[in-house]
């Protein structure tokens, strides 16, 4: 115990200093960011410090604000979910196959984030666009007879970040998944699982950890996107990160855009921790009714 | 061999010419055995033998180039791993993590959509037969490495399977827990009237085990036998240097009749012994078991016996046996075990005179 005590405190020392680091990069912008919040604008002359909260009130009033704010939560919310879903399979896949099979797949899932999301969104404007790729496939092949709106909607936004986002959640899901005993799903089988059954019960359950890093990760890259929503969403449907910049670098309202930033921060974390509270109670209850099921059978 | 063997199917299960290839490599060339109902099989050898590939393609989960394995006459060959009925208790027991003790066990009885009330009061049953009832609720990485071999076998078991695998169920463990879980392992097995083939590179625990064993060697089988039989009458060096200790030296033959070759050791003379194939002329090894030499009064042996003089290098007493390690007088070395207690006449130094049974030396071609 001496032991195990002198060297968690050798640790504690060394995560110290990313600990401070973190804390006066971080957390003293985010401070900052919170004081200027409350401060007030004036074009004339500037930033006039004080302690008024109502450009929070001015945000959380506004229907045009609010929907911003929804549509920028709901396109987080669908990539995440996109991402998930296709993340298994791929997962699945870069797990089972080996050699070049391998590097080419992950090349391709690393690929748009080397690139730039400039360049990634004008692949996807060329794709999506009235005379693009999709819309000649789809009307080729008879689909659809005119072409179909998917540049500057919201599911065009979803299709961007999602192919932006996927590596995140593909790897996140890959590195549980490689944790798993491929024992496992032998003994599965063995016992009369037919593979849906193994993923369901058993490889599912299993990579839970990487699938809530991969949706955390997903969900607040989304939140924060900027380039990629704002190019494939054009200006008439702005997300919270494009208002930001708006009032930042367009109309210089500092204190406003901070004020949004927070909201952004606060909407990012809250839906993050209303999520992991909801596991937790559930958890909870999961094993108090297991608990139960083996009482009764006694 | 117990004694119900007589009523039973004895080819209950029919291997017939097994044949895996993994790339360049031959994993099994023609491997055929066949297993009776309720017998217990050991597949032996060292890594790299077959043994484990064997068990993959009972299992399902490795599909042979060419061969047949046949349940009570029913073919396997083609049928997925998932619709055979085997039981598998792995070598690192592979309880899903996840699940607690009583889910484990009772993932098979609901891939079979058993009612609850019945994998309720099955599970049940099955956990207590391993003394683990207590532990339903408990998940299994709360559970001693003993315990996770009891679940593994309930779980494998409790699905009623035509036949159980058990992929060396003990190599993770250290010697004193090994020898503590064979002998829970064969009282479970003792309640158990199904077929069972385990695959392991301890000799002993296949002894321990073991109906018949398979000896097992670069992809085909050196012998099939009861312990004994492998034991006392190896048909193979490597199965009589595989299954227990020998001292071994080798020599050339000068004279050979039916069953008795006699063999030129360089300096020491002539020793006798029983002939597996050689033919005068040709290199052979010879072996005798440690506890079959004793030491003698010089010129006390006959006709039936080898004697080779030697000097005492070291007695070691280790409470069951007696080790008295000797060296010859060409220089081979020689581990004799004496039952007695404690052989104090014998003291490191002394000249003695080594004697054994022809019938206790084995031949086999070989050596430089």
């Amino acid at each position: 115990m001496q032991l195990d005590v002198s060297r968690l405190k050798g640790w504690l020392a060394l995560a110290l200093v990313p600990l401070i680091v973190f804390a006066v990069i971080y957390v003293a912008p985010v401070l900052q960011l919170f004081w200027l919040s409350l401060s007030r604008f004036d074009p004339s002359s500037g930033i006039v410090p004080a302690v008024d909260p109502s450009y929070y009130v001015e945000y959380l009033t506004d229907s045009y604000y609010l929907g911003i704010l929804g549509r920028t939560v709901i396109v987080s919310v669908a990539t995440t979910f996109m991402t998930a879903i296709l993340a298994y399979p791929l997962a699945l896949y870069l797990l089972v196959s080996t050699g070049w099979r391998q590097t080419c797949l992950f090349i391709v899932l690393v690929l748009p984030l080397v690139t730039s999301s400039i360049v990634v969104s004008y692949g996807w404007l060329i794709l999506l666009g009235q005379k693009g790729l999709v819309n000649d496939v789809v009307i080729g092949i008879g689909l659809a007879s005119a072409p179909l709106q998917l540049m500057y909607t919201n599911t065009g936004i979803v299709v961007g970040l999602t192919h932006v986002l996927l590596v995140f959640m593909t790897l996140s899901v890959a590195a549980s998944m490689q944790g798993i005993d491929a024992n496992l799903a032998k003994a599965a089988r063995s016992l009369g699982a037919t593979s849906w059954t193994i993923f369901r019960t058993i490889t599912f359950p299993l990579t839970l950890p990487g699938l809530r890093t991969g949706c955390l990760l997903v969900f607040s890259l989304s939140m924060s996107a900027y380039a990629t929503p704002v190019l494939i969403g054009g200006s008439r449907l702005k997300v919270l990160s494009y208002l930001i910049y708006q009032q930042s670098s367009s109309l210089l309202n500092w204190p406003f855009a901070a004020a949004m930033a927070v909201i952004l921060l606060a909407s990012t974390l809250g839906i993050v921790g209303l999520v992991r509270f909801y596991e937790y109670v559930r958890k909870n209850t999961a094993l108090h009714s297991a608990d139960s099921v083996i009482e009764a059978s006694r | 061999m117990d004694s119900h063997l007589e009523i039973v199917t004895m080819n209950y299960i029919e291997i017939d010419d097994l044949k895996v290839r993994y790339g360049d490599f031959q994993a099994l060339s023609g491997v055929s055995f066949n297993v009776a109902e309720r017998e217990r099989i050991c597949l032996l050898g060292p890594s790299g033998c077959g043994k484990t590939t064997t068990l993959q393609v009972m299992a399902g989960f490795v599909v042979p180039a060419s061969g047949e394995v046949r349940l009570a006459g029913r073919s396997l060959i083609g049928l997925a791993p998932e619709k055979r009925n085997i039981g598998i208790m792995f070598q690192n027991y592979a309880l899903f993590p996840h699940m607690t003790v009583f889910e484990n066990v009772a993932f098979g009885l609901r891939m079979r959509s058993a009612s609850n009330a019945e994998i309720k009061q099955e599970v049940m049953i099955a956990l207590e037969r391993v003394k683990l009832a207590h532990a339903a609720e408990k998940m299994p990485s709360m559970m001693s490495g003993g315990e996770q071999q009891r679940i593994a076998f309930a779980r494998a078991v409790i699905v009623k399977p035509s036949l159980l695998l058990l992929d060396e169920p003990f190599s993770n463990l250290d010697a004193r827990l090994r020898q503590e879980m064979r002998g829970e392992l064969l009282e479970m097995l003792a309640g158990l009237p199904i077929a069972t083939i385990m695959v392991t590179h301890d000799q002993e625990e296949a002894m321990a085990i073991a109906d018949r064993i398979v000896v097992m060697r670069a992809g085909h089988i050196e012998q099939i036998g009861t312990p004994s039989e492998i034991y006392d009458t190896p048909r193979s060096l490597f199965a009589a240097r595989f299954i227990g200790d020998s001292n071994t030296f080798s020599g050339k033959v000068v004279s050979t009749d039916a069953d008795i070759a006699e063999i030129e050791v360089g300096a020491l003379g002539r020793v006798r012994g029983k002939n597996h194939g050689l033919n005068t002329g040709a290199n052979a090894e010879v072996l005798v078991r440690p506890q079959r030499v004793i030491i003698a009064e010089p010129k006390s042996a006959n006709t039936q016996q080898n004697s080779v003089p030697a000097t005492v290098e070291r007695v070691l007493f280790l409470g069951h046996r007696t080790e008295i390690h000797v060296r010859l007088d060409n220089g081979f070395k020689f581990v004799i075990w004496a039952p007695d207690h404690n052989r104090t006449d014998v003291q490191p130094g002394a000249s003695v005179m080594l004697v054994w049974n022809v019938a206790d030396t084995f031949a086999f071609p070989g050596g430089a």
